[in-house]
């Protein structure tokens, strides 16, 4: 029996729209991706402002300290019990400046302090920092949209 | 680059999409599954001088306003005293420190004087940390209709240890 030539043909599918479409969507995520996220804790809610701007700039030298209520620090992933166990990371930290001609105060720290914490226990976090001669600070807020509480 | 068939006549070769299209599905459900949105964060800027300054050996322009934040019931913000005059109290109370700021601000807006405005804060121990931005955003500066930032300080610091006050 002859076979029709056409029949025994697989139909082709058109993948170009699906193809750009998968691309466009690959490029958007890969901007939008932060991986700073690294630092941040899902355990801090921050305090509301609406004057809170990113820094035009990143700092060479920055950390990132996320202060619990009860006055622990999350730092790098690591969850110490008080402030004056950061001691050997500012050393460390200030070692790695010192490498490339940097001073203590060129280091950022920024805190990143839950809405419901003392201000005295930031500020002895603080106090931590200065005994280090760390006195760049930078308090981190969540900007505050126009309409919400 | 093109093949010819048995026929003779020349044929576009096929490309083989799969995998391209296996690793571009993986990577598309990497960012999903990776993806978050998350608000937008700012910084205040303070800085913690190691050695501060005498109050008495400041000149009069360049010594800081000092604001106090007064803790009470549930550690929220019962007053504001601006340099241990009137108190600001009720819910009104971070408009009114933006104000006597403000005031402040445009009195040393003189051209000839090299003067800036800073404020130093005395903050309650117990004083929830929401409150003291609270506080710290009044006196920043303001939103302008435009969206931009009208500054009114130029230095922002925190007297050192929270005390705490009656």
């Amino acid at each position: 029996m002859k076979m029709n030539r056409r029949q025994t043909e697989p139909e082709k599918v058109d993948l170009t729209a699906m193809i750009d479409m998968t691309f466009q969507l690959i490029a958007f995520f890969m901007i939008l991706i932060n991986f700073s996220e690294v630092e941040r804790s899902e355990d801090i809610e921050l305090p509301l402002s609406e004057l809170a701007k990113p820094p035009r700039e990143a700092a060479e030298h920055e950390m990132v300290l996320n202060l619990l209520p009860d006055g622990g620090v999350i730092y790098s992933s690591n969850q110490l019990a008080r402030g004056d166990l950061l001691k050997p990371y500012f050393e460390r930290k200030i070692r790695d400046a010192k490498r490339e001609g940097k001073e203590p105060a060129d280091i950022r720290i920024v805190i990143r302090a839950h809405e419901d914490t003392p201000t005295g226990k930031v500020q002895e976090l603080m106090a931590e920092c200065e005994k280090a001669s760390l006195s760049n600070f930078a308090l981190r807020v969540k900007e505050r949209v126009l309409g919400t509480q | 680059m093109f093949t010819k068939s048995l026929k003779g006549t020349t044929q576009a070769p096929e490309l083989e999409m799969t995998p391209m299209i296996d690793i571009v599905f993986q990577l598309l459900a990497f960012f999903v599954m990776t993806f978050r949105i998350t608000a937008l964060e700012g910084d205040f800027s303070i800085q913690m001088p190691i050695q501060t300054q005498a109050q008495s050996e400041l000149e009069d322009l360049d010594r800081p306003v000092v604001v106090t934040l007064r803790s009470g019931a549930n550690r929220r913000l019962a007053g504001i005293k601006v340099d241990d005059q009137a108190e600001f109290v009720g819910p009104d109370m971070f408009q009114r420190l933006a104000g006597e700021i403000q005031q402040r601000a445009e009195r040393q807006r003189d051209p000839a004087s090299d003067s800036k405005l800073i404020v130093e804060f005395v903050i309650d121990y117990d004083l929830r940390y929401s409150e003291t931005i609270s506080a710290v955003t009044a006196v920043t500066g303001r939103k302008l209709p435009s969206g931009e930032t009208q500054q009114l300080v130029d230095s922002i610091k925190f007297r050192d240890q929270g005390a705490r006050l009656d």
